[in-house]
Parts: structure tokens; sequence; C-alpha cells
């Protein structure tokens, strides 16, 4: 309730200050460079890596990408630098699968 | 942003069910990992620090993972493959530091501007300060204090100048030069040179034996080197100045009417080169008959080539019209022409030092178109002229 509360409390004071949504909400901020590169920052651990597939943890739900010959150029805390062919990029919201302990 | 992997990084390769959790592991603790792929089956291979080997081993087995090490670090398989070529690895540090050595050490000492004796002492003296060829530039002491030193100990040098250039030692010498001791002249008169009447007498040495206003002849004693009376007689070499009035007689003829050449300003030029005795005439073929009268003067350029002069040269032969002018002046200004001739003739005949004191003229006559005129001069010069006195006379 309170969480909630709190959420959409942001949501507001985002929305009338006009400052940008990474800064307060707790999303992450996808670049993408062509279909080459994919920076994700804000994101919470990796939940499956394959070249086909990654699966990354999100603050709310998890990010799918789908592709090519993925290598993770870099792996930062709370950024990852995604390289290979994009196909897709996809938001998986509610019950996390994986099966993943964080 | 795309740095492939450091020189410390090493490839390692992670194998084990659910390799995943490892990396987020790593994140949680803060050990970088680069460049992760997914090899077959379900391994994993990517890039860390060699110094973060341990840390990730301890992670992987949390997580029942296993670590291999496919590649090693740039820095351990060159530090491997120095220990291989120990041999050659430290020949080169050898000659590093004999380089460094040998152009610290003192290869040339050069002294300039000293005599040979004063050469051989300035070495002797750099050789027990210890400045010799072979020691060492660091152990000496810097140039200035050098100079100061050799300075100090060198005698006959009024200043030396030292030099570091590379591995040499450069000193610039500069001998006292003490005024050299006159050699005292052999005893001597002093005679006329010519016949004269005495006009001043100064002596600096010897006994006064003629007067002013004495007529004297070439040969006559002026200055005697004879001093002295009975037992304090001695001789000395005679030196003092003695001016004498002297005669000349000089005659000069000029003509009335001297004829010129003056030039029109027109003039013609011919080229040609010579070869061997052989004239090749280039251009101006008709330069020569170009004028009736003309003055000709001829320039040569010969070939010539590290000092050597080739028998082939290039000849410019110019021909300048001219006319002949006959130039008429008034016997007055003949006359004059002459006495500045006849007076031009006299400061020849003298040279430097002598002066003319008057002039006059003796005989003047014009016959002929020219003006003869003979000239008597009275001058003021130095008479003395040295005569040795010959001892046991």
């Amino acid at each position: 309730m309170l969480e909630r509360w709190k959420q959409s409390a942001k949501q507001w004071v985002t929305g009338k200050m006009n400052l940008p949504e990474d800064v307060l909400l707790d999303v992450p901020r996808l670049t993408m460079i062509g279909q080459l590169h994919l920076h994700v920052e804000n994101h919470r651990g990796v939940l499956h890596f394959s070249k086909e597939l990654v699966r990354l943890k999100l603050s709310y739900g998890e990010l799918s990408i789908k592709g090519k010959d993925f290598v993770i150029k870099t792996i930062l805390p709370n950024e990852l630098l995604l390289e290979g062919t994009i196909d897709e990029v996809r938001y998986l919201n509610g019950r996390e699968t994986g099966g993943a302990h964080e | 942003m795309n740095r492939r992997h450091g020189p410390s990084d090493i490839y390692v390769k992670l194998t084990g069910n659910y390799t995943e959790a490892v990396v987020n592991q790593c994140l949680r603790e803060g050990v970088i990992i680069k460049n992760i792929t997914r090899a077959e089956g379900e391994s994993m291979e990517c890039f860390i620090p060699s110094s973060e080997l341990s840390y990730l081993e301890r992670i992987a087995e949390e997580s029942d993972c296993e670590v291999e090490v496919l590649k090693v670090s740039l820095i351990e398989k060159y530090t491997t493959l120095m220990k291989k070529r120990a041999g050659f690895i430290a020949g080169m540090l050898m000659f590093i530091i004999l380089l460094i050595l040998l152009s610290q050490m003192v290869w040339k000492i050069e002294i300039e501007g000293a005599q040979p004796v004063l050469e051989h002492n300035i070495q002797k003296n750099l050789q027990d300060m210890g400045i010799t060829t072979g020691t060492f530039a660091f152990f000496l002491p810097s140039p200035e204090e050098i100079q100061k030193e050799i300075l100090d100990k060198t005698e006959g040098t009024t200043w030396i100048g030292v030099e570091k250039r590379g591995t040499t030692y450069h000193f610039e010498v500069v001998e006292q030069s003490l005024p050299e001791k006159e050699t005292l002249p052999a005893p001597r008169h002093i005679i006329a040179k010519k016949t004269a009447v005495i006009n001043t007498i100064y002596a600096e040495k010897g006994q006064v034996l003629v007067k002013k206003n004495e007529l004297v002849h070439e040969g006559d004693i002026l200055i005697s080197g004879f001093i002295g009376k009975d037992k304090h007689a001695r001789t000395v070499a005679a030196k003092g100045e003695v001016l004498g009035e002297t005669w000349y007689k000089v005659s000069v003829e000029i003509p009335m009417k001297p004829q010129a050449d003056t030039l029109t300003g027109e003039s013609e030029k011919k080229y040609f080169l010579k070869m061997f005795g052989y004239e090749l005439p280039i251009w101006g073929f008709s330069a020569e008959s170009a004028f009736d009268v003309y003055k000709k003067s001829d320039r040569k350029y010969d070939l010539e080539l590290w000092g050597k002069v080739f028998p082939i040269n290039w000849n410019v032969t110019t021909f300048q019209e001219s006319n002949i002018v006959n130039q008429s002046s008034s016997s007055k200004e003949t006359f004059r022409q002459a006495k500045h001739a006849a007076e031009n003739k006299i400061k020849n005949r003298l040279g430097g030092e002598a002066v003319i004191k008057e002039g006059k003229i003796l005989h003047e006559e014009s016959q002929n178109g020219k003006v003869k005129l003979v000239m008597h001069y009275q001058v003021l010069e130095d008479i003395t002229s040295e005569a040795p006195i010959i001892q046991g006379e």
C-alpha cells in the first residue's frame, strides 16, 4: 500500500517537475546503436546469458533480449554493454521466471 | 568503451550449472569481468584482471563452478619469454649500461692556443688534478671549478677557458705575453747619408759632433758613439734624428696641346670561344669593322673545375668608338700643369717623411709646342745612416 503510494508520488513529481524519468524512478535506461550495441543502465543482474538470449533482472520485472552472437563487453554493478546482432528487446512484467536466485 | 582487454587481463573459462550466478556475484563484489561469451554447453568465457583470479575462484566454488585459465596475461607471457631469453635481455641491459658509462667517460682533452711547453705543463697539472682520458666525468668537478684550479696552478697564462663538449674537455689558453726585452744594438755612429745643411739635431744617445746650419758631406759622423773622456770613455749605439736641408733639381717637359681619347658611347661586342688556341666566333662578326677609331678591351672567362683550368675559354671583345680630341690650353695653364708634374716627381723620389721647404723655377722654356720646366727644390729630410764602430781600433 505504502510502496504503491510512494511510486505514484514519484511519478507525479517527475511529471510535474519535468525531470528525466530514470533519475527518480527506478527504471532502466536503454541506449541502442543500430542492431550492434545495447547499453543498459540500472539493471539488477543477469538471469540468463547465451548467444541468442539475454535476460536481465530489473527493479520491476525483467528484460529479455533476443538476437545472435551476444557478447557482454563490459558489466558493472549498474551498467551493461551488450554486443551482437539484436533482434528483439522485450519487457517481461509480472512474476519472475527462470528460477534465478539473485 | 570498446577496449578489448588490458595487458594484465587473463582469459578464463567458467564451467558449471548456472554461471550467471557467478557473474552476478562478481558484480556485487566488484570483480570486473569483460568480454563475456557463451561457449559450448554450460561454460562461459571471459577476461578478468589477473589480480582478481583468486576472488573469482572463491566465488565460483561457492556456486559449484570450475575456473580454468585459458590464456595468461600479456605481462605474464612476456615475463616468461624474458626468463627464457635471460641472456639476451642481460646483454641488452649490459649494452645500455656500457653505452651510458662510456658516454660519461672523458675521451679526449684538447688544449688550444698554448705553446708546446705550456701545453705540456697544463697537461701535467691536469693529470695531477685527475683529469685524464679514461676517467669518469661525474667524478670530476664542474668546468668552472676546474677552470679556477688550473688557472691557479699554471703559470704563464692569462686565462684558461674550460668547456665540456660531450666526452671532450676543451681548454682554451690565452698565454701571458710579456714585453720582449729589446736587444741592445751594437755600438755605432750616426753618419750623414748625403750632402746637406743641418737643420735640426736631436740626439738620444751619443755625442753630437755637428752644429746647426753646418754643411755636412756624405759619410760625415753626425752623432758619435764614443762618449766620456779618458778612463770613462766607452762606446754606445748612437741614436738620434737629424734633419738636413737637401737640394734637388727636377726637369719636366709637357706638350702644349695634349691629345685625349674620348669615347662616344657607341660600342659593339664580339663573342668567341677559344679552344686549344683556335678561335670560334659565336656572335658579333662585324663588330671589328663597325668603327674607324676604337678602343678595344678583352675579357676572358676561363672554365675552371675543381681548381683545374680547361683549355677552353669564353672571350668577349668590346669595341668602343672613340674620338681623338686635341685639347688646347693656355700657356699659363700648361705652366701650372708642368709645375704640378714636377712636384709629383720630387715627391715620388723622396718618399713619405720629407717636407718640401721651397721650390724655385730655374729655367722655363716653350719650344715646338712643348713646355720645358726646370725646378729647384729645397727639402727637409732625415739624413741619418748608421755606421758600426769596429772594436779594437
